[in-house]
């Protein structure tokens, strides 16, 4: 058994791979969303460091970093998935993060629920490709972090401070 | 877990004793920068004298982060390049880096994750201080760099209490500084301000310290905009790092946006500026990489 490669996903990046012994991880999770996509059949994995939910507000950025915006990173990673030979309808997919800050009195504007618009936005880009998520650990007021096993597809969750569960 | 009890004055007095003096060309160069007279040559001079600091200095400048075309070999060519108030937030990093890189227990779970996380809010500062808010973009570096110095103190106590003041700030709607006030006794932006004074911080970097989570509770608010906007810079570019994630501590986004304070700064909240200057703040991540590469 080879040891274990572990490697970081940045923000606004995607990436794809049957590597057996890759794990990607996130150290920082805060508003941002990982999506991760896992055929058991072809072991191939994906996922996505998304940051916000809609690309249309900058263009410029929107051509050169797909991978931010969860209205591209979504059509984006499940082409590269499908590529790399996972077949996204067999497939698990799962997403975590999108913690938000308090919010008492309501209000805020947009930036106070950029988590959970993330998460709105990247279902509603899945549904249009007929796809939908089987696991999600989103929302709170705390930061996580996340190991995704390439092997087996495990999603492994750390709040900051706490623990490590199995998604 | 036996359970910390309240810090008291007197204890939070004597942590602030303990703590290290700021290196004498710390203190030289900030008390320089703030007098209209000194010349970049005797910044150079000062600067010189201590070859640690002259070592991390160039190193910063050096870095991709300043992205300049030959390699910068003197402070003094540093100050003709990069300008005297650029020398001075870095001297201000070079200081920060041995203040905060270390594990700060309570808030933290990894060595560095704090400092990483004030050199993202700097980095963030200047960019707001650059592109949304009209102060000076070194000096809003400097403040968020220091902003959070509080918590190499205060990280114990909330280390000890922290079940408490996370339920408390639930139950009561509070946020996590008003938390740990009411558990602790002092907030880390309370005892922040007094490790600004030992180190005879200017003012302003006061202020950024003790209000960054509230700029609308800064009492000379109206009488000083400057300062006031600074802070709300600061607090902008501290939401912004939260929301990016960046070295996030056991607090996390148990914080509330001032809203009346960035509205007075001239920040609107609703027309997708902020979400155009979160897509744009990601690019500094790799000029936050290129400076701490430069600390070895």
């Amino acid at each position: 058994m080879p040891l274990q490669t572990t490697e970081n996903v940045e923000l606004g990046e995607i990436r794809v791979s049957n590597t057996r012994n890759l794990v990607l991880t996130i150290p920082n999770l805060g508003s941002s969303v990982a999506l991760m996509i896992y055929d058991p059949q072809f072991k191939v994995g994906g996922i996505a460091h998304i940051l916000l939910p809609d690309s249309t507000l900058d263009g410029a950025r929107a051509a050169e970093s797909p991978g931010r915006y969860a209205d591209l990173a979504v059509p984006e990673l499940i082409q590269q998935f499908s590529e790399a030979g996972g077949q996204a309808r067999l497939s698990k997919i799962r997403i975590v993060g999108g913690a938000q800050m308090f919010n008492f009195g309501g209000g805020g504007g947009n930036l106070l629920n950029i988590g959970s618009r993330n998460a709105t936005a990247l279902k509603a880009s899945l549904s249009k490709l007929g796809l939908s998520i089987e696991k999600a650990d989103t929302g709170g007021n705390k930061g996580k972090s996340i190991r995704f096993m390439i092997a087996t597809g495990h999603v492994y969750i750390r709040q900051i401070g706490g623990s490590e569960y199995l998604l | 877990m036996q359970e910390m009890q309240k810090l008291t004055l007197e204890e939070l007095t004597m942590k602030v004793e303990h703590i290290p003096e700021l290196p004498q060309v710390a203190l030289r160069v900030s008390r320089m920068m703030e007098d209209p007279n000194t010349s970049a040559h005797q910044l150079a001079e000062v600067i010189r004298l201590d070859p640690n600091m002259t070592g991390q200095v160039l190193r910063l400048c050096n870095s991709a982060a300043y992205g300049l075309s030959r390699k910068v070999e003197t402070v003094k060519d540093a100050v003709a390049l990069l300008g005297f108030k650029t020398l001075k937030s870095l001297v201000y990093t070079v200081i920060s880096h041995s203040a905060l890189n270390r594990n700060v227990q309570g808030y933290q779970t990894d060595k560095g994750s704090l400092w990483i996380n004030s050199l993202t809010c700097a980095t963030y500062a200047k960019f707001l201080a650059e592109n949304f808010i009209d102060v000076d973009p070194e000096l809003a570096f400097t403040g968020g760099l220091l902003r959070d110095i509080g918590k190499i103190i205060l990280g114990e106590y909330v280390g000890a209490n922290y079940q408490k003041i996370e339920a408390l700030a639930v139950e009561q709607q509070l946020d996590f500084v008003q938390a740990e006030e009411k558990v602790i006794g002092y907030s880390h932006t309370v005892v922040g301000m007094e490790v600004a004074r030992k180190w005879n911080l200017p003012e302003k970097l006061i202020k950024v310290i003790g209000y960054h989570h509230k700029p609308s509770e800064l009492p000379d608010r109206h009488e000083n905009p400057a300062d006031f906007h600074l802070v709300t810079t600061i607090h902008l570019a501290d939401v912004l790092t939260m929301i990016v994630g960046t070295g996030m501590g056991t607090d996390g986004m148990m914080y509330t946006l001032d809203e009346a304070a960035l509205r007075e700064s001239g920040v609107d909240l609703e027309d997708g500026t902020l979400d155009t200057a979160l897509s744009r703040v990601i690019d500094l991540n790799e000029t936050v990489k290129d400076l701490s590469g430069a600390f070895v």
